[in-house]
């Protein structure tokens, strides 16, 4: 397993509260060793493809807010460069009534009980092992608190920035939200590569969604084309909380995603969307888990995959309902949609149901460009090429229409239509 | 305006159009009415140059263009639309977005300069008055969620826009109550100018009540085997095929 002994090296023996768990979570970790093909999660992708760059040490590059996607779109965030918070990059001075942002480094030294339990999930023995790792070896990220009965005004950036500068090769960064009762959050999870960075990153998201709150948790994998990008998000929902996570994966060489929600009491609600594209040389694979242990409980999923050149897809999407667990909805979607001869994409639905009196659909497509519509834009006037980038933006948009944060939406428009192997509409900017 | 002379398609090998001879020259509105199967939809598909069929004699020209060589945006540009039987949903994509980008590429193939946002919305906005198309349609995808009449109507709607030189109407009133095909015909009525010639493809003479053609012709066997004024259609209408297709055959 050189990977992981590769990783191993970043851990850090210190003597802080919680040491102890880090230590167990890597011994946890060395004990199982990284999955393989032969695991059912891990059925399509390979591990073996990965390396980790030899970490050299080097400035990191001078980069200001401007070099930052959102940071003008969102008054309040806070930024990590190659795993290592950056004050000068954040903006955390003086956050709205109900709003504490703070870099993971200093709550671990001045409140570690509020990560006990993280720490403690992540080193117990049935946890997935890059959690364990995470764990294990992670030096920084962000603990993001709304308080009870809030509603920030605008949307909250946590923005983890790989330089390219040759000073870390792997980070674990973590963020941990804690959304109290009644409040709502916007919370934009940016992982943005600068050229050159060939990172490896592992990355933990924690979502405790108190009741009757409402987050919207989007996203974003922008790395640099030589990175790999590991991520796992585990979402709780509370009594009548509404959690919407979306996935947006575009960039690095390997990225496989693992998102988990529960909804652990009556009147939760999750929805878990998706839109990825892969291009040459790219794998992306996304396994999500619905989890409803509670009644009364919803979910609704919707993956869309766009495979272009040789580039590989995979989408596995569980959902459990549990014994008891009655007048559950839960709808589940992946389309998929290949570009080129070379390109695939896998995708398997799973339901697994415990309860009798629950509504329950799926539906699963890997498909083509559809000549009949085709023929239909090329009747109209619209030379080929044209159409077929209208098709394809026309496909991803039922995704990203539904992110309710405005500079999101136009930025990943902007993102598709900038990439040469899906060639979009010149004529994007002219929406009307 | 339109000449096809000699016309002979297949589909996977199965001759469909057997020698096939039309003229419909400018400002003209000529019918083509024939029994399931004749052939009629693969005309107008092979007009306006939907792959999947094979020409294996003949040419169809528009104003001395060859329009066989063309792809189907180029017979677009040349002046050539057709309002499908069935049109198409194309979801995530706007209807005025798809309009505005087929309307700049006709202009790009004309040599014309693209049209900017003001001017088209307010042509757009004049266009839904002519053809009766509510403006909540406007910003919906493409015919997605559309009522079989709001589908034949922004048909209409966007011939309207793109003003082509040959409109092919295929099966228009196919799947309209009476209503909708009084709106549509009078959508196309509203059309029909000087330097404009229709061909209009239908099963059944009741469209041709409201969308009065000045020829008729009976398309059997992959043939044109009879053409003449519009009371054909009411013959026709009358007596059936049965007696002009056996006569054909015999």
């Amino acid at each position: 397993m050189a990977l992981l002994e590769a990783l191993a090296r970043d851990f850090r023996a210190d003597t802080d509260a919680l040491a102890p768990l880090r230590e167990k979570a890597l011994a946890s970790a060395r004990r199982r060793g990284l999955p393989t093909l032969r695991d059912e999660d891990w059925k399509y992708t390979d591990l073996a493809r990965l390396s980790l760059a030899a970490p050299a040490s080097g400035p990191a590059a001078g980069l200001t807010p401007a070099d930052l996607p959102f940071a003008d779109d969102c008054a309040w965030r806070i930024v990590f460069v190659d795993g290592v918070y950056a004050p000068a990059l954040s903006s955390v001075g003086t956050p709205p009534p109900g709003l504490r942002l703070r870099a993971l480094s200093t709550v671990r030294h001045e409140e570690p009980a509020l990560l006990r339990d993280l720490f403690e999930r992540c080193a117990a023995d049935g946890a997935p092992v890059f959690d364990a790792l995470n764990a294990a070896l992670t030096r920084d990220g962000a603990l993001l608190e709304v308080a009870a009965d809030t509603s920030l005004p605008s949307a909250v950036l946590v923005a983890f920035v790989n330089s390219g500068a040759p000073v870390q090769a792997h980070s674990a960064p973590q963020l941990l939200v804690r959304v109290g009762e009644r409040s709502r959050l916007e919370l934009l999870e940016l992982h943005h590569g600068r050229d050159g960075a060939r990172n490896f990153t592992n990355a933990l998201t924690d979502i405790d969604a108190g009741a009757g709150s409402r987050v919207l948790h989007y996203r974003v994998n922008d790395e640099a084309p030589d990175a790999n990008h590991v991520g796992a998000v585990r979402v709780r929902g509370g009594r009548d909380s509404h959690v919407a996570s979306c996935s947006f994966a575009f960039g690095g060489r390997l990225t496989r995603m693992d998102v988990y929600a529960a909804l652990a009491a009556e009147g939760a609600s999750v929805a878990l969307n998706g839109l990825f594209v892969a291009g040459a040389g790219q794998h992306i694979d996304h396994q999500t888990f619905i989890d409803h242990q509670a009644p009364h409980t919803t979910s609704e999923e919707l993956y869309k995959g766009i495979a272009a050149e040789d580039g590989r897809g995979v989408f596995r999407g569980k959902v459990l309902v549990r014994e008891g667990a009655q007048k559950i909805a839960a709808q589940q979607a992946s389309h998929n949609l290949l570009l080129s001869q070379a390109a695939e994409i896998d995708t398997k639905p799973e339901l697994e149901i415990y309860a009798d009196d629950v509504s329950c659909a799926h539906g699963a497509t890997v498909g083509q460009i559809d000549d009949a519509a085709m023929f239909y834009l090329q009747s109209r006037g619209i030379a080929a090429a044209d159409a077929k980038a209208l098709l394809v933006f026309g496909f991803a948009q039922q995704v990203v229409e539904q992110v309710e944060f405005p500079a999101l939406r136009a930025w990943l428009t902007k993102l598709l239509a900038g990439r040469a192997d899906v060639p979009l509409p010149t004529l994007l900017d002219a929406t009307p | 305006m339109l000449k096809i002379e000699n016309l002979h398609v297949e589909v996977e090998g199965k001759p469909i159009l057997r020698g096939l001879n039309l003229e419909l020259p400018q400002g003209e509105v000529h019918a083509i009415m024939g029994p399931n199967g004749s052939g009629k939809s693969t005309l107008a598909h092979v007009i306006a140059g939907k792959p999947g069929y094979t020409v294996t004699q003949g040419s169809v020209t528009f104003d001395g263009k060859d329009l066989l060589a063309l792809e189907p945006e180029q017979r677009a540009g040349e002046g050539v639309f057709l309002a499908f039987q069935y049109p198409l949903e194309i979801p995530g994509v706007n209807n005025v977005y798809m309009l505005k980008a087929a309307l700049n590429g006709i202009r790009k193939y004309r040599g014309l300069p693209e049209m900017d946002a003001v001017q088209f919305l307010s042509l757009v906005k004049a266009k839904t008055q002519v053809v009766g198309l509510k403006e909540s349609l406007l910003n919906r995808p493409v015919n997605q969620g559309f009522s079989g009449g709001e589908k034949k109507r922004n048909e209409v709607f966007q011939m309207s826009v793109l003003e082509p030189r040959l409109a092919v109407l295929d099966e228009t009133d196919s799947g309209l109550d009476i209503d909708a095909l009084r709106i549509v015909a009078e959508g196309v009525n509203q059309l029909r100018a000087p330097e404009r010639s229709f061909l209009v493809v239908t099963h059944y003479q009741r469209l041709l009540d409201y969308i009065v053609p000045d020829v008729v012709h009976v398309l059997a066997h992959g043939r044109i085997i009879k053409s003449g004024p519009r009371e054909l259609a009411l013959e026709l209408e009358e007596r059936g095929y049965d007696w002009l297709t056996k006569a054909a055959v015999a």
